[in-house]
């Protein structure tokens, strides 16, 4: 089986559509999606609870899907600097653990609404509290890849029990 | 009990409420493990003031599960405002002084 090929970093960082490196999980890319974490997805459901937000600690790489559908994500705490990439991304991944997103151009009307799209990266994972109270449309799903050793973050958010309704707004 | 299991025991400390709140705050500045809250609370912050010396913080739930974690305690505030089922729980695994300051709120202001 041939080596894969692996794309130089300088590449992708002048690559304005970011598409193939996202696309092929073969390719060492910026986000550093290998295939051996897409085999990692973890479904994480945690009961609405009485006060407060939801939460999750999370101490492995991975990709964990904890939310699936609209909610808001208050916070992430972060106590360990560690190596890899984490990314919070607006979606629910396929089971080959891909995104809709991926395929889309990240400047476009249509990535904004799609499945998946980013809204946070740290890389490599920075301490600190992130206080973000971000929107999600799609649901909540934290990517933690690359790198070697353990990922300490704890994820606040909290779930939007009513559908929002979202429509593009165009200059047409 | 053992001198281990009397290590790991939680200490169980009665915080009152703040005033027209139902916020409760407690600083803890000891090692050891503290159970502040006995019933389902909201696990708003924690601030450390003084990171003590090379040790790790864990913050859980009455049930056990990690709600969060230093490995190695470091100074910083880090507010949450989670769920905490059926308790909260500080474990302050250290040598040295920490001075940590925890703030959760409960359901109502009795004294449980």
């Amino acid at each position: 089986m041939a080596k894969p090929r692996k794309q130089p970093v300088s590449d992708a960082v002048n690559n304005t559509n970011m598409t193939i490196p996202l696309v092929k999980p073969q390719v060492v890319s910026l986000f550093s999606r290998t295939g051996r974490e897409q085999d990692n997805i973890h479904h994480i459901t945690v009961p609405e609870p009485r006060m407060g937000a939801k939460s999750f600690f999370i101490e492995k790489k991975g990709i964990y899907v904890l939310e699936i559908g609209p909610c808001v994500l208050r916070s992430l705490s972060c106590t360990y600097v560690g190596t890899g990439t984490f990314m919070v991304r607006d979606g629910v991944p396929s089971e080959a653990g891909h995104f809709d997103a991926d395929r889309l151009d990240p400047f476009s009307d249509e990535y904004m609404l799609a499945n998946g799209r980013r809204v946070y990266v740290m890389s490599p994972q920075a301490i600190g509290f992130w206080g973000l109270d971000a929107g999600l449309h799609h649901g909540l799903t934290i990517v933690a890849s690359g790198g070697d050793g353990p990922v300490m973050v704890t994820v606040c958010w909290l779930k939007i029990k009513a559908k929002p309704k979202v429509e593009l707004i165009t200059d047409e | 009990m053992s001198k281990l299991g009397s290590l790991l025991a939680p200490k169980d400390v009665f915080c009152p409420v703040a005033a027209g709140t139902t916020m409760r705050t407690y600083q803890l500045f000891s090692p050891g493990v503290y159970r502040l809250a006995r019933r389902d609370v909201a696990f708003y912050s924690i601030m450390i003031a003084a990171a003590g010396s090379f040790g790790s913080i864990v913050v859980r739930t009455g049930t056990r599960r990690m709600l969060w974690a230093q490995p190695s305690s470091f100074t910083g505030s880090f507010v949450l405002d989670c769920f905490s089922e059926e308790g909260l729980i500080v474990e302050a695994h250290m040598e040295a002084q920490p001075f940590l300051t925890i703030s959760w709120r409960e359901p109502d202001d009795r004294l449980v």
